[in-house]
């Protein structure tokens, strides 16, 4: 048996109900023996005494007849047909006068008799002629006992075999066999197939029994077995199923982080080229930013959009696909209602998503997309397309204060230079580039020349036509200048009062005769009137100076400037000198020539 | 036994017609009793020319009817004139109708029939034609002679309890033989009339051990007992042998009585051992030859001494006669001429007379 094989040994229950039969049946054995040996040695006790009793009626009076006759032979053989009893081991016959018989069994020699009767006097009761002695048969009661207790337990013994024998017999037929098929069948049952049902050959039966029950419920056990193979199967399919799956589900989930590690990626690649742009690549750089997110999405279209309070939806930025035509965005967005977050297509076409941050009693922007999948979009992109939102929105926040910012410090840095009246280049700032130009003509070797110019009879105008005309006077001179300089590099300033320079970088001073001599002609030609002055308008007096380079450079280029601005000023003195309304030197020199 | 017979045969070869007689001896061969009976018979069968044929049953019942039986298949000639059976145990009613059929005149000595017996078959010359009739001897003549001298001797010895009764028991043969039983009442009566205590009777079966095993038992039973009444010589000596263990001297301090004629019997009633011995009856055979002797020559008993003879036989022993007995008789066919007793030979004898008395004094 398979069974036998594993476990702590095999033991057919069979065999221990026949063994806990035979040995109750033992046991009954044993008792019904001692009872039996008890009741034979009471009955073979009584049937003695009965016996004695019996003997005492017959044999005693023959005894009396025989001693009182002196009748030896009577009583011998009276003792001897005592004696034939197999009961009596001893039989003796003692008389008054000195007569003793004895007839004992070979073997037997019980000294004291167990029964004692006494042999009557033939005519005086009272007195006795002998006693009649008796003694049982020890090995005879054991041989009775042993007898009966033998025959008792061959009997018992017989009928009990046979009842084991039976009940062996219907054992195996009812429960062993049964038993057995179940066993074998239970080893052959299997999880991964459909079993066969459980089939035990036995006789027609008008009632069920236990066997039944059980086959019952191996054909349950069956059933449930072929339910639970066919559940594993599922199971295992569905294991297998979600084993295959759970590869797509990585590969999805490694694709949605994959997706939201490109986009953050991308947010972070747009924040960090976005964050620190230039005023104007702000709109490139943004249409670029929204291609980019556009193609994420696949949306044809995507634009930003800021509200407020008044008026319609301003469209600051937007990209369309090439190819896309002109329908959709910038499409008509709802007003804003509530502050915060709203993502989706509320109140919008389908194939738009809009990502719209309200920020309260202040403004509303909005990203929107448009495209044909818009409204297939997955929770994930909108979220993402939400982050996105808040990330260009927060830039265009901060560009818009860094647009302010750079404009604060633009003016400021404008006032830091220009004077306020003209608009030229301060002193200050006509300094600094004085010493930038300086250091470029060092390392070019090209001569920078300087202008330095004076409205001719400024006092008087001031006097004669006020200081505000005088102002204005100054703002149409410093136009002239601004006018007549435009070149790159070249910087007109006001140095103070009606002292102005212009700074010519790459002129000699012959070009910068030039441009001085225009720029007074070109003021003279502006015919402002000045009453007070010979000419009857308003003229101006340049002086000109030029550095040439030399090899090795300055040691200090202020000193260089400080020489040629003065050089120019008392050139400028000599036109005054020699008249006002012209140009000094009228000879080309240069700085160092005139140093020469 | 035999050789005598055929010495018979050779004496009277002439006579041709003798008278043949057969006895059929129930007792043993060698039987004191019957020794000295068939000497006897062998002595009146000399004197009268008698063919006496002794066949022996040996103490055996059925071999007694074999005999019968054998005897009367014989052929005619060989059969006897006379058969002489001592009948005892009841088996006359097995032997007679056997002789009747054969046509043998049967005659019985020694023990007749009982009353019993004689009611059942019928008296002598009834219901059998051949049944003669019998001669026995009158057995209470022994128990008398005997008791009463026992009583006379311990009176005479003071043999006395303190009572003055003479203590004493007996011990018979046996119970049921007719002369037997006729003894002992015999005994019992004489018993009865005297100043005596017969504690007892008991049966010794005519045997001297038994006698002896009772008479120890018995004197232990009854210490007080000065005389012990014997059936025969063989108890008395049996009874003296167990006297004699316990210390007892027969004859003086217990007395002891006998019947029958033993030498050694003899010999102790010479000695006084046996205080009273009574015998003689043994005769009776040959006396029943004489008788038969008479009826063969035309004397028939019938007519002057009745069919069934009861004849006192007995003679109680003195040491004397004694002496004279163990001389005359002892183991030996005796010199006794019976045609004295016989009345076809002596005319002027009209009754018979069998005392053996006369046999002791007149050889």
């Amino acid at each position: 048996m398979a069974a036998a094989s594993s476990g702590p040994g095999f033991q057919s229950i069979s065999r221990r109900i026949l063994r806990q039969v035979t040995a109750v049946a033992l046991l009954s054995m044993v008792v019904l023996g001692s009872l039996q040996a008890w009741l034979t040695y009471r009955n073979e006790l009584a049937r003695f005494e009965e016996l004695v009793v019996a003997l005492s009626e017959t044999h005693v009076p023959l005894l009396t007849v025989s001693l009182w006759d002196i009748e030896p032979r009577a009583v011998e053989l009276q003792v001897a047909q005592m004696s034939a009893y197999p009961e009596f081991a001893r039989v003796s016959v003692y008389s008054m006068t000195g007569m003793h018989f004895v007839d004992r069994a070979p073997g037997h020699y019980g000294d004291n008799p167990d029964k004692v009767v006494s042999i009557p006097h033939p005519a005086d009761p009272e007195q006795y002629l002998g006693e009649l002695a008796i003694s049982f048969d020890r090995s005879y009661l054991n041989r009775s006992m042993v007898g009966a207790v033998t025959m008792t337990l061959l009997q018992y013994g017989v009928f009990t075999a046979l009842i084991i024998l039976l009940l062996h017999r219907i054992i195996r037929r009812h429960l062993q066999e049964p038993l057995r098929a179940i066993a074998d069948y239970s080893t052959q049952l299997r999880p991964e197939r459909d079993n066969p049902p459980l089939v035990i050959p036995r006789q027609d039966r008008r009632h069920q029994d236990e066997i039944d029950l059980v086959t019952e419920g191996f054909d349950t056990l069956r059933d449930a077995i072929a339910r639970f193979g066919r559940e594993r199967d599922h199971a295992i399919q569905a294991l297998q199923e979600e084993r295959d799956s759970l590869d797509d589900r990585v590969r999805e989930r490694t694709g949605y982080v994959q997706r939201v590690n490109d986009f953050l990626q991308l947010l972070s690649r747009l924040s960090a080229d976005l964050i620190d742009l230039p005023a104007g690549s702000h709109r490139t750089a943004m249409e670029s930013a929204l291609e980019d997110l556009a193609h994420r999405v696949n949306a044809q279209r995507c634009g930003l959009a800021s509200w407020s309070r008044q008026g319609p939806w301003n469209w600051v930025y937007l990209w369309t696909a090439p190819g896309a035509g002109t329908r959709g965005l910038p499409v008509p967005l709802p007003e804003p209602e509530d502050a915060g977050w709203s993502v989706g297509a509320s109140g919008l076409p389908d194939n738009t998503l809009a990502c719209v941050l309200t920020v309260a009693d202040r403004k509303t922007t909005a990203l929107v997309f448009e495209g044909d999948e818009m409204a297939q979009l997955e929770p994930l992109d909108q979220r993402l397309l939400q982050l996105a939102a808040e990330v260009l929105f927060k830039m265009m926040d901060r560009w818009e204060h860094l647009e302010e910012l750079e404009a604060s410090r633009r003016e400021l840095f404008r006032l830091s230079r220009t004077d306020h009246l003209t608009g030229l280049a301060n002193r200050r700032y006509f300094e600094e580039a004085c010493l930038i130009e300086g250091r470029r003509a060092q390392r070019t070797g090209v001569p920078v020349s300087m202008l330095m110019l004076d409205v001719d009879f400024f006092k008087s105008f001031n006097d004669r036509y006020g200081h505000a005309l005088g102002d204005e006077c100054l703002i149409q001179l410093a136009k002239i200048l601004g006018h007549c300089c435009r070149r790159a590099g070249e910087l007109p300033a006001r140095l103070g009062g009606e002292e102005f320079a212009v700074l010519l970088p790459e002129h000699d001073t012959d070009s910068a005769l030039v441009v001085a001599e225009q720029t007074r002609g070109a003021i003279e030609d502006l015919n402002l009137t000045h009453k007070d002055s010979p000419e009857g308008r308003v003229t101006v007096s340049i002086g000109v100076a030029t550095w040439q380079p030399a090899a090795e450079p300055p040691e200090s280029f202020e000193q260089i400037f400080a020489e040629i601005l003065a050089e120019a000023d008392d050139r400028l003195y000599d036109a005054k000198r020699a008249g006002r309304n012209r140009v000094h030197p009228i000879a080309h020199r240069t700085v160092r020539d005139i140093r020469s | 036994m035999r050789t005598i017979l055929i010495i018979l045969l050779m004496f009277w070869p002439a006579l041709g017609q003798s008278m043949t007689v057969t006895f059929i001896n129930p007792g043993l061969e060698d039987e004191q009793y019957w020794v000295d009976g068939i000497n006897g018979m062998k002595a009146a069968a000399a004197s009268l020319g008698i063919q006496l044929e002794v066949l022996h049953a040996q103490r055996d019942p059925v071999r007694q009817i074999e005999l019968v039986a054998a005897v009367a298949a014989r052929p005619p000639e060989q059969r006897p004139d006379y058969l002489l059976l001592s009948v005892e145990k009841s088996t006359f009613g097995a032997k007679m109708p056997l002789a009747e059929a054969a046509g043998i005149d049967v005659f019985l000595a020694y023990n007749g029939l009982t009353p019993e017996e004689k009611t059942l078959h019928g008296g002598p010359r009834d219901r059998y034609r051949h049944f003669l009739g019998s001669l026995n001897p009158r057995a209470e003549e022994a128990g008398e002679l005997t008791a009463r001298r026992l009583i006379e001797q311990a009176r005479l010895l003071g043999l006395t309890d303190t009572a003055g009764q003479i203590q004493g028991f007996a011990i018979a043969g046996d119970r049921s033989t007719e002369s037997s039983i006729r003894r002992n009442q015999s005994m019992q009566q004489v018993m009865a009339g005297e100043d005596v205590v017969l504690h007892q009777v008991v049966y010794a079966d005519w045997r001297q051990d038994q006698g002896q095993i009772k008479a120890e038992h018995l004197l232990v039973r009854y210490p007080d007992t000065r005389f012990v009444w014997a059936g025969n010589d063989l108890i008395a000596f049996g009874a003296m042998a167990a006297a004699e263990e316990r210390g007892l001297k027969p004859g003086r301090d217990i007395l002891f009585s006998g019947i029958n004629t033993s030498p050694e019997a003899m010999r102790d009633v010479i000695s006084g051992r046996l205080t009273a011995l009574a015998g003689g009856h043994y005769m009776t055979g040959a006396w029943s030859l004489v008788i038969l002797y008479d009826f063969h020559h035309g004397v028939d008993f019938a007519e002057t001494e009745g069919l069934e003879m009861a004849r006192s036989m007995f003679h109680l022993f003195t040491p004397e006669s004694a002496r004279l007995f163990l001389a005359r008789f002892s183991d030996r066919v005796p010199a006794i001429d019976f045609r004295r007793y016989s009345k076809v030979l002596n005319p002027g004898l009209d009754r018979y007379r069998f005392g053996f008395g006369q046999l002791l004094e007149q050889p």
